[in-house]
């Protein structure tokens, strides 16, 4: 029986912190037994939700926190991304493939997250924030978790 | 990210090295391009050979810099985008946006054409 992995980090809203969630990212991608595709992947996806929830949710104010939440079981990695703010326009979903905005200098990031992981979910929570929350799946053969 | 320039010709090659992220790669790719710009060179080849990870704040900045280029009247293309970044590219359909090239004599070459 596997006890499933619970990590938590909570940031300063600054961007270069992105790294260090995507380092620990990586780290539980291999405990996870997930291939390096997959831990590339999700790393992106993890980037890019923990910056737009600095940028658009906190507003780029360091002092407001979002927190990255680690959650693996048997079956599936789970991260939760929390701001403090009213999170992006997750809604506002413009596709960057299309003609018109190949040349846009933003606003690649959510499709980038949708693309790389399994399924995403979006949660407003009026007053609290908003939690962008990434899954994947763990192939089979990984569903036993290493250990470090 | 690490960058060095060299001169082939009226081509300006910036190799880039490193990942192309967020809050420090994406700004070095824009000093750098400014700086070619500033030195009045306006045919630049991105080498992105030694680049193996790129954001969306990366790719923004790649379309930002080719649009600085082109309103300078100047030509911007990339060379050796690694198998990361070229899936990347051909993702968001940017291969269809830059012109891209596997070989630095290729890309020179069409510099001339």
């Amino acid at each position: 029986m596997t006890i499933p992995l619970h990590v938590e980090m909570t940031l300063n809203s600054r961007v270069d912190l992105a790294n260090l969630v995507h380092a620990a990212s990586d780290e539980i991608c291999r405990i996870a037994g997930l291939d390096e595709d997959s831990m590339l992947n999700l790393g992106l996806a993890l980037r890019e939700a923990t910056v737009n929830a600095m940028k658009h949710g906190n507003k780029l104010q360091e002092s407001r926190p979002v927190k990255v939440t680690f959650h693996l079981n048997g079956r599936r990695l789970e991260v939760d991304i929390m701001d403090e703010g009213e999170g992006f326009d997750f809604e506002r979903d413009v596709d960057p493939r299309l003609p018109e905005n190949l040349d846009k200098t933003s606003g690649r990031g959510l499709f980038l997250m949708r693309t790389f992981v399994d399924d995403i979910r979006f949660a407003r929570n009026p007053g609290k924030g908003t939690t962008v929350s990434l899954y994947k799946k763990l192939p089979r053969r990984a569903r036993g978790l290493k250990r470090a | 990210m690490k960058v060095s320039t060299r001169k082939v010709g009226s081509v300006t090659i910036i190799d880039l090295n490193g990942k192309i992220t967020i809050g420090k790669g994406d700004l070095i790719l824009r000093e750098a391009v400014d700086k070619v710009l500033g030195e009045g060179q306006s045919r630049i080849l991105l080498n992105l050979n030694g680049v193996s990870y790129m954001d969306s704040a990366g790719i923004g900045e790649l379309v930002s810099c080719f649009k600085r280029v082109v309103e300078r009247k100047g030509t911007m293309k990339l060379v050796n985008p690694g198998g990361r970044v070229q899936d990347l590219l051909a993702l968001t359909k940017l291969d269809e946006y830059f012109e891209t090239y596997q070989s630095e004599g290729e890309a020179l070459a069409s510099f001339a054409a």
